[in-house]
């Protein structure tokens, strides 16, 4: 028998570059320009979950900073989600002021430009004393939307390269069956970061860091040395996708050990699959897999919950960030207090996470360190900055380029 | 004797009722983070001695917190075990030390829209 290799991903995928990647990427005005046009401004975002709207009128604004747009998402009369600019089309005003809510229609508190749901211009005071006007032509701007098992995804440009289903690729496909709908218990969490968006997404992108700054939290991976390496990578379009392996079995805390009585948490999701493949009978059973919905959306799932992670710049080194939880509806208060005790343990892991990101920008901006040296398991972040090279034609492995910004 | 807060058999919690109950998971933080950390530890030793015959009752109520007074401030007790568990059980300190200081989440399922 062979011994397994410890490059076995760059032999899979030998296009992924293996050398290391440069770091002025995190401080380049020039590369978030291109990002800002080239991804930000063309590419389908996630931006939530048709849940968040469930009833005709609910809607919410979501703002892409980046390219100063606010839009109305909202749920028409047909059932439908529209997605218009918050922009009065008379002078430009901003039409919903909150963050969310319910309506009848929009209407601009400037004038009183009043709009139907899916954004038709349907009322303007003394509208007989404008020249040549027809309302017809005066709608709400609309933006592209689109939704995939229900979640709700726009995109900025005029026309996008391609329709939804086909940006997502197989990915799409993959998760067609996860049941998203059995999890509609959501906690949301939301911040904002001093550091460059991509700082953000690195963190999401490998399970290398886990036995170490999760040490504290997800202490499985200090009992078996293996765990945290993957259990497999596949890539299409710009998209990742990268499973976890098994725990043999987990470690539960006691008032841990309590709550999994009546609910389910992150370890004790991944640790029970094992148990299920002995069922083939048994539906399918997720693990820990993560997905990497390119650019800027992670959407992890396992058995009995998911989570995702909505990464937006708002400059080059400020960036906002979301982080939802989805879980079971509670059946008893019994079962509350289990999905307590995961959502806490959950949001403390995330702390974990989110402790590297400001130091790493710092230390970006300090020029300390010119590279970062990936292994062959940070296999998907490699992906990433290739992806990110390609769709900006700027090299992110060069770090000759370094020497010209200086 | 006075009344009791919680129902029979708990009479080790009726101590926490006054100071350890909340609505919401910003304010069970709060209190994690403000409190004296020795507190915090003899309320996690009587809640978790406490926590198997709670939860024994509470998985027989709605998870919509309908349920008597009593019931409801027992379920509250529960969920500040849960918020204060990994601070005992995992960092020995109310907070985790270098992690990203929760203060700085905006927990946006406790916004009203």
């Amino acid at each position: 028998m062979t011994e397994p290799s410890f490059h076995r991903f760059a032999e899979q995928f030998t296009d992924i570059p293996r050398s290391p990647l440069a770091t002025w990427i995190y401080d380049s005005d020039e590369l978030f320009e291109r990002e800002r046009n080239e991804i930000f401004g063309k590419m389908w975002l996630c931006i939530g979950r048709e849940d968040q709207i469930p009833k005709t009128g609910d809607f919410y604004v979501k703002d892409i900073d980046v390219h100063k747009a606010s839009i109305i998402v909202v749920r028409d009369r047909d059932g439908t989600i529209k997605a218009h600019h918050n922009v009065c089309k008379h002078r430009g005003n901003k039409v919903e002021w909150g963050r969310s809510g319910k309506c009848r229609a929009l209407t601009c508190k400037f004038h009183g430009w009043s709009y139907k749901l899916d954004g038709t211009l349907a009322d303007v005071p003394d509208e007989e004393r404008f020249f040549g006007f027809d309302k017809g032509d005066n709608g709400l701007k609309r933006v592209n939307v689109d939704v995939w098992r229900g979640f709700i995804f726009v995109c900025l440009a005029e026309k996008p390269e391609l329709p939804l289903n086909e940006f997502l690729g197989e990915f799409g496909q993959n998760f067609a069956d996860y049941p998203f709908e059995a999890y509609p218990t959501c906690f949301t969490y939301r911040t904002e970061f001093s550091c460059n968006w991509k700082i953000v997404t690195d963190a999401f992108q490998e399970a290398y860091h886990v036995p170490h700054v999760h040490g504290k939290v997800l202490t499985d991976y200090h009992h078996d040395p293996e765990l945290h390496l993957l259990e497999s990578v596949s890539f299409d379009k710009k998209h990742a996708t990268f499973a976890m392996p098994s725990a043999k079995e987990h470690r539960a805390t006691p008032a841990e050990a309590l709550g999994l009585q009546h609910s389910v948490n992150i370890a004790a999701a991944i640790s029970h699959v094992e148990n299920a493949d002995e069922n083939p009978e048994q539906p399918k059973m997720w693990g820990f897999v993560g997905n990497r919905v390119f650019p800027n959306f992670f959407c992890d799932v396992l058995d009995g919950l998911y989570f995702t992670h909505e990464i937006l710049p708002i400059s080059k080194n400020r960036t906002w960030y979301e982080h939802r939880m989805y879980f079971a509806a509670p059946h008893s208060a019994a079962a509350v207090y289990g999905q307590e005790i995961s959502k806490v343990m959950l949001r403390d892991a995330l702390l974990e996470d989110l402790s590297t990101l400001e130091h790493t920008q710092a230390a970006m901006e300090s020029g300390v360190l010119d590279r970062f040296q990936l292994q062959d398991e940070e296999i998907v972040l490699r992906d990433f900055y290739k992806t990110i090279g390609e769709v900006t034609d700027m090299d992110c492995f060069n770090l000759e380029h370094a020497k010209d910004l200086a | 004797m006075a009344t009791k807060a919680l129902p029979e058999g708990f009479s080790q919690l009726e101590e926490f009722v006054a100071d350890w109950i909340f609505a919401t998971e910003g304010e069970r933080l709060a209190k994690r983070i403000s409190t004296d950390y020795a507190e915090t530890k003899r309320f996690y030793s009587a809640a978790i001695e406490a926590a198997p015959q709670a939860l024994d009752l509470l998985k027989e109520r709605p998870a919509t917190g309908e349920m008597p007074d009593e019931e409801a401030r027992l379920s509250g007790l529960m969920l500040m075990l849960a918020e204060i568990a990994p601070a005992v059980e995992l960092f020995g300190a109310p907070l985790e030390a270098g992690a990203h200081d929760p203060r700085k989440l905006e927990i946006v399922h406790e916004e009203a829209s």
